[in-house]
This record gives C-alpha cells, sequence and structure tokens, in this order.
C-alpha cells in the first residue's frame, strides 16, 4: 500500500489497524522526495534522520496507543517558520545559514501532535511573490506542468502535496500565498480569520495582513489541522483563537448545504477571469444549487480599491522590516523582492494611513454584505498556472492575486479547493470566503463540493517518469 | 536606456533619503510606482474625515 496520495485521516486509520507504520510511510516520503524533488524543487531543506526519528518515535505512541489524528503524518513546513536547530532561510541568501533557536507556535503543535516533519519547504523570497520563481533556491515546478510556476508564496507545499511529497503543509497568506498555489496545483488551502493562528515564529511579510494557515489535498484534512493550531497562544499579543472556535470548526463537514445563501460578486471579482475559469466556477456553483444552496447576487464594487490597498501596507510594512538590509546588503536580495519592497519607500505616510482606513472600510462593507450570504465564491486566480518567467502584473485589473488579496484586508476566512482542469490539463481553483471566525460555514461548503465531485482524487502525470538529474536555476 | 523623468528623480531622491541605492531598478519601478500613486490619490479622495479610522487588528473584527 502506497501511502503516497493517501489523506491525514486515511494514514490515520491505517495506522490504526496496523496496515501501515509511521516509520515505513516516511521512508517513502523521503524516497520520493530523493527521486522527484532535484526537478520539483519543493523543498529548500530536507531532514530525514530528524523525520525517522520522529517517526520511531510516532510509532511509539502509536503501539502506547495515542489516537491522535496527526500521529505520525509526514509534514512539509514552509520555510519561513522556524524549527528549531533546522536553518531558516525565508526562501533568502540574508538568512541562508540562520539555524532557529526555537519552533515556531504552530511546528510546536505539530510535534506534540506527533506529526512527522519532512523538512523546509521553498518559497518566493521572503514570501513576497506570488510565483515561487526563487533566485536563490531554484523555482519551485508545478507538478501538473514543470514549465510552469508552481504559484507563491507557498509553492513547495502546494507542490510537494500535488506530487505525494508530503500529507499536510503549513503555509503563510499575506496576499493569496496560501491559495494561490493551492489553485495552481490543484490542492486545498485555508487562509483563516486574521488572528486565529498564532504568527509567531514565522518570519513576518506584513504585521497587518500575515495570516497562518494549513494546506493538504482534502478539505478534511485542513480542517483537522486547522482545528489543532488555532488555539490560543499567550505569546503572540495578536492572536485571538479560542479552543471553543477551533473545535467548532470540523463540526458541519459533513452537513448538507441545504438552504445556504452563496453570493457571486460582480465588479471587481468578474472582470477578465479566463473563460474556462469562468465556466469551472459556475459549474461548482452549480453543483452547490443541486445540493439545495440558493445563489444570491452581490454589488461589490465597495472592495475595489482593496487591491490597491494591499499593495500600500504590503509595501509599507515589508519596507520597514527589510530597510537595514536593502540599505546594507542590497546585492543579497533577488531583483524582484528589490522592486517589490522599493515600493515601500515611494509612497507616504498618509498614503498608508489611508490605506489602513480603506481596510477598516472594507471590514464594515464586507459584514454588510454577509448579512445577505452565508458564504462568497469567486474563482481563486483569474487564470491557471502562469508559464515560468512570465511576468506577474501589479495592476488591479490584471493581477494574478486580485481576487484573493481582498480577503487580506478583511481578515476573512477564504478557502481555496480544486473545482476543474483546464484545456491543458492546469487545475483550477475555487475560493469559498466567508464571515469573520466562520471557518465552520466555510468548511462546510467545501466539504459538501469535494464530496460531489473528484477534481481531488486527479494526480499529476508522468511522476514516475521526472528525472532525477537536477534542473539549473 | 531612456532619459530620466522627473518621477525617476524622485524615486532615486526618496530612496536616497533612506541610504538606499536603487538606480539600477528605478526605471522598471516607474509605471508601477506612478500607477500606485494615482490609484492611492483617488482613494484620499474618496475617504471622508469621518469614515471609520485604521482597525486596530488586535481586536477580532466586529461581526466575531
Amino acid at each position: 500500500l502506497s501511502a503516497a496520495f493517501l489523506s491525514a485521516a486515511e494514514l490515520a486509520r491505517a495506522y490504526a489497524q496496523r496496515r501501515l507504520s509511521p516509520v515505513e510511510v516516511t521512508r517513502e516520503m523521503l524516497g520520493r522526495i530523493e527521486r522527484l524533488d532535484p526537478e520539483l524543487r519543493a523543498f529548500i531543506t530536507v531532514t530525514p534522520d530528524r523525520a525517522m526519528e520522529q517517526a520511531k518515535a510516532a510509532e511509539a505512541a502509536l503501539a502506547r496507543g495515542s489516537q491522535h489524528p496527526l500521529c505520525g503524518v509526514p509534514v512539509g513546513i514552509k520555510d519561513l517558520f522556524d524549527v528549531a536547530g533546522v536553518r531558516c532561510t525565508a526562501g533568502s541568501r540574508i538568512l541562508a545559514d540562520h539555524i532557529a533557536d526555537r519552533d515556531a507556535f504552530v511546528v510546536g503543535r505539530l510535534f506534540a501532535a506527533g506529526a512527522v516533519s519532512l523538512g523546509k519547504q521553498n518559497l518566493h523570497e521572503f514570501a513576497y511573490g506570488l510565483t515561487n520563481t526563487n533566485d536563490h533556491w531554484g523555482a519551485c515546478r508545478n507538478p501538473w506542468d514543470r514549465e510552469r510556476v508552481s504559484g507563491g508564496s507557498s509553492g513547495g507545499a502546494a507542490a510537494a502535496l500535488a506530487a505525494g511529497l508530503c500529507t499536510l503543509a503549513l503555509g503563510t497568506d499575506t496576499g493569496g500565498s496560501i491559495r494561490i498555489p493551492a489553485s495552481a496545483c490543484g490542492i486545498v488551502g485555508l487562509k483563516p480569520t486574521y488572528g486565529m493562528v498564532s504568527r509567531r515564529g514565522a518570519f513576518p511579510l506584513s504585521w497587518s495582513l500575515d495570516h497562518v494557515g494549513p494546506m493538504a489535498r482534502t478539505v478534511e484534512d485542513v480542517a483537522t489541522l486547522f482545528s489543532w493550531i488555532a488555539v490560543p497562544d499567550s505569546e503572540d499579543p495578536w492572536c485571538v483563537a479560542s479552543e471553543e472556535r477551533a473545535a467548532d470548526a470540523s463540526a458541519d463537514l459533513r452537513m448538507d448545504v441545504r438552504g445556504l445563501r452563496i453570493g457571486m460578486p460582480g465588479t471587481p471579482f468578474t472582470e477578465a477571469i479566463d473563460s474556462e475559469v469562468a465556466r469551472a466556477i459556475e459549474s461548482a456553483v452549480a453543483v452547490l444549487e443541486a445540493l439545495g444552496a440558493r445563489r444570491v447576487a452581490l454589488d461589490t464594487r465597495a472592495l475595489a480599491s482593496a487591491y490597491t490597498a494591499v499593495h500600500a501596507i504590503v509595501a509599507s510594512e515589508a519596507g520597514a522590516i527589510h530597510e537595514r538590509w536593502l540599505r546594507e546588503r542590497p546585492q543579497d536580495y533577488g531583483v524582484p523582492i528589490r522592486q517589490s519592497l522599493s515600493y515601500g519607500f515611494q509612497v507616504s505616510g498618509v498614503d498608508y494611513v489611508n490605506a489602513r482606513r480603506e481596510q477598516a472600510r472594507a471590514i464594515l462593507a464586507l459584514e454588510g454584505l454577509f448579512e445577505q450570504v452565508d458564504v462568497m465564491i469567486t474563482a481563486t486566480l483569474p487564470r491557471t498556472a502562469l508559464p515560468i518567467g512570465e511576468p506577474t502584473p501589479r495592476e488591479p485589473a490584471t493581477a494574478w492575486n486580485r481576487l484573493v488579496s481582498p480577503f487580506n484586508l478583511t481578515g476573512s476566512p477564504a478557502l481555496s479547493l480544486p473545482c476543474g482542469f483546464d484545456a491543458a490539463g492546469l487545475p483550477i481553483g475555487m475560493q469559498i470566503v466567508g464571515r469573520a471566525f466562520d471557518e465552520r460555514t466555510v468548511l462546510q461548503v467545501g466539504a459538501a463540493y469535494e464530496r460531489e465531485t473528484s477534481w481531488n482524487q486527479r494526480r499529476p502525470p508522468g511522476l514516475d517518469e521526472v528525472r532525477s538529474a537536477a534542473v539549473d536555476v | 536606456v531612456s532619459q530620466p523623468s522627473e518621477l525617476r528623480e524622485d524615486l532615486l531622491r526618496r530612496a536616497r533619503a533612506r541610504g538606499l541605492e536603487i538606480d539600477d531598478i528605478a526605471e522598471a519601478l516607474e509605471p508601477g510606482v506612478a500607477s500606485l500613486r494615482a490609484r492611492l490619490r483617488v482613494l484620499a479622495d474618496e475617504l471622508r474625515p469621518d469614515d471609520t479610522p485604521p482597525p486596530d487588528r488586535r481586536e477580532p473584527p466586529r461581526s466575531s
């Protein structure tokens, strides 16, 4: 029995029935990484010795009767999170030799459950970018078409999940960085409500917009990981998680969606969407309607400036974080991220405050919309995975992340899950957005859709023929 | 390389004021910065003095 594409829930059952063991599963995953990752570049640092130690510990815990759903489950950790004793590069040259001395909060939660860390996963440099074409650690390739980007910034996590190189992963999302690669690689990713998951030990990009969240191949697995990491952290002053909310998140996964109201946004979420993507979203909503949900048209013009506000806030806050290094070590940054960071020094303090005021306006506007509906559905990306090397525009009419970044501004929970494929065989993602702290309904709708469809059962072609030779950056 | 524009001179001046050298990327930055500044001016005109102040993000969003 191969464990490569089993879900965490299936693994837990297989462990309970003694059909698989964490040691053999970890060994299989490490073998796949060794064989496939030289081309995919989903990992920056693989930690095989540590993984085998954790797998043996998990095996012993299971033998003692542990029934934790994450015990012995192989996970990947975005290389933005600290793992004690392991280098944490943030995808940069600047931190290439930085060894963390303490686990990030969410990493500690994983280890407390008995999860097995396979290593640190590739990302766009300092998480500031949408493609994961990393100048220092290699472009992370999309398993569905290796000439395309994985999406970013949590691209290593998404590519590894799509290729069966891990079962669960941790990502971060400041302007779409969980949902973009989830959509591009055909997996599931949840950006929780702002503050629901501690960010302690994750290198920051923009304090006002950074979110930590789970990634997996099924909605159920995402819900399980979310419930485990979305707990209070007294050392993170922005963390507003509660044990009750975390436990509630998975409560309705098996409920139907009869009577739920699905908001269909207008401008700025409907312009210039690729026709195949638009058709897939329409079909997905039709599936939910057939299950008894009701479609409601929404006037979303109040979110028209959200993308601009996100750009100004991220650039300003990231500029503040990086100013000293930009002055002292500019040559150690890739050119694209130097450009991104330089925007922060070209807007004024007044601009930044106005962008934050727009954030407050957007939060209020969205609250009003959620009086009319239970969730809102959009495409995650206006078009499928881009060819490696294609520039990503920053204009609100054409930006690749323009459908996802508004919900970083509002702090709303937002899930991306597969809802089809284009003619080139590339995955299409659907975004389900909910009220603040209502991950429960978002996950309920996602799970209901997933039960009715089989998109997440497809696997990238030719994984067994991937060359083992390294590919130059 | 095109002649430095007024905008590019401004980009360079602002960067240098912070001790940053961006001569090699200033030309590429120009159109994006011009667009962002223009959109932020529109936003500034839209906001009213009595509009909500920035959120205190340590607090849960109101609908919690």
